[in-house]
């Protein structure tokens, strides 16, 4: 037999019935063999439910909402006046909509771009909050899940603005060295710089060298969105290579630095080398 | 219900003390002006519960990808945020929204285990208690659809009836009824 008052336990348990009822169901508890455990459970389901353990966020997550907001960043940097790109992008609603996907589109070597360089990013600045005086990480101790680090905060800001500072442009021009093209940059880690050093990646700073001729030489074969994008690129892995240098003076014998260096030359040559290929492969109209 | 923070916030966060509130109007100000900086910072102090909410509302599979969509869409809308309540309250409403305008499709995805609770019949009941709170939250991920968003808002986010029946389009007789649903099947995966 169907008892009528169990489909009300809930409420009483959440203290909503009116009077009347709740006095009718303390009532019907007293005599009924089911209902009182019913309630025993379904208060301890409650209560479980209010001390749920929570679950970590996984720690690449926010990277990917960094790329994607570095992405969107360097998709929407202006172009130098109405030229036929941005009629190209108007006509085609490629930017100014509402949702996130019909706000940005981005070719994928810009795709690949971002998310290359926010990679680096990603730990970039670490070890510049851990080591470097005078600096103390944004995030303090109540917060539950943190950014991955600092660093990737700190070059999101870098990455959101690449016009606010000089970048490599792509050009004939003879390639610059690194250090030519760290001068160009802000010293964001403030007191404390140190000169760069040279270290174990001159392999990789030959590669670059070459890899930048050979761009140079494919530039004009790029769309002038994805030239934009990898300039920024560049720029960003420029300055987290600029960190690490001055990290890595500062702290000569320190591991997580000079993987990291390593890693962000390694990068900057794996991105250079894309970029190199699709200038080869493609023409100046096929790359979207 | 007694700890109910008017289905805003979690006692805790109901309880947010100024100076943090202060602080992330700050930063919501910065970074609706483009600051990533500060966005992450507003992500770390806000992803833990938007991501366990996520994971909730839907399951352990798509929450990481509706966690990215709703700080996106977050990153998106600042510039509307008036300040009128916290942003946690904000960004947590923000995030039902994105979660339930997924629910036609996550449902498609999820028919076959939301059709009954019969489904739940396939978890072990009053499991030992190493696990306990694991197959309490697998339970809870199987429920029948409409049973577990309300559960979830209701026992797990603390909102009122009344404002589930206005978020999901029902009255708030059949938020208790669903409720009630359940709870009297998650019972069957509690151990006293």
């Amino acid at each position: 037999m169907h008892d009528p008052w169990i489909e009300r336990l809930s409420e009483y348990v959440d203290e909503e019935l009116s009077r009347s009822d709740r006095e009718a169901v303390e009532q019907h508890l007293l005599s009924c063999p089911e209902c009182p455990s019913a309630v025993e459970d379904l208060t301890a389901v409650r209560e479980r439910a209010r001390n749920l353990p929570e679950a970590a966020v996984p720690a690449e997550l926010w990277s990917r909402i960094e790329s994607s907001i570095a992405a969107g960043r360097l998709r929407s940097v202006p172009s130098q006046g109405p030229g036929p790109e941005r009629d190209r992008e108007s006509r085609s609603g490629r930017t100014g909509g509402s949702s996130w996907g019909g706000r940005f589109s981005f070719s994928l070597p810009e795709l690949v771009a971002a998310s290359l360089a926010v990679a680096v990013l990603s730990g970039a600045g670490m070890f510049a909050l851990m080591k470097l005086p005078g600096r103390a990480p944004a995030i303090g101790p109540t917060v539950a899940q943190a950014p991955p680090s600092g660093a990737a905060q700190e070059g999101a800001t870098q990455a959101e603005s690449p016009s606010r500072r000089e970048t490599a442009p792509i050009t004939n021009e003879e390639p610059r060295s690194l250090a030519a093209s760290n001068a160009t940059l802000p010293a964001t880690t403030g007191p404390g710089v140190v000169n760069a050093t040279r270290t174990e990646t001159t392999p990789h700073e030959e590669a670059i060298a070459e890899l930048r001729k050979a761009l140079a030489k494919e530039r004009d074969r790029l769309d002038p969105a994805t030239v934009r994008a990898l300039e920024s690129n560049l720029a960003i892995i420029d300055l987290a290579i600029d960190q690490a240098k001055r990290a890595l003076a500062a702290d000569p014998a320190n591991t997580y630095v000079k993987e990291h260096l390593a890693e962000t030359m390694r990068r900057k040559v794996e991105l250079l080398q894309r970029a190199t290929l699709l200038a080869s492969t493609t023409n100046s109209e096929g790359t979207r | 219900m007694s700890y109910s923070g008017g289905g805003i916030m979690t006692p805790s966060q109901d309880s947010e003390v100024t100076p943090t509130r202060t602080k992330d109007r700050e930063d919501v100000a910065l970074a609706a002006h483009g600051d990533v900086r500060a966005f992450a910072r507003l992500y770390g102090a806000h992803s833990t519960r938007i991501f366990n909410l996520a994971r909730r509302m839907t399951s352990s599979e798509t929450a990481v990808d509706i966690t990215q969509d709703i700080f996106l869409r977050a990153w998106e809308k600042l510039g509307t945020f008036r300040g009128e309540s916290a942003f946690g309250t904000w960004l947590h409403r923000l995030a039902i929204n994105v979660i339930l305008a997924r629910r036609s499709t996550l449902r498609t995805e999820q028919k076959r285990f939301s059709d009954e609770e019969g489904i739940l019949d396939t978890l072990p009941a009053r499991p030992g208690r190493s696990d306990l709170g694991m197959d309490f939250e697998r339970a809870m991920e199987r429920l029948p659809d409409g049973a577990k968003m309300v559960f979830v808002l209701y026992d797990v986010e603390g909102y009122q009836h009344e404002e589930i029946g206005e978020m999901l389009g029902i009255s708030s007789g059949t938020s208790k009824a669903q409720l009630h649903r359940a709870r009297m099947i998650l019972r069957k995966h509690l151990t006293r």
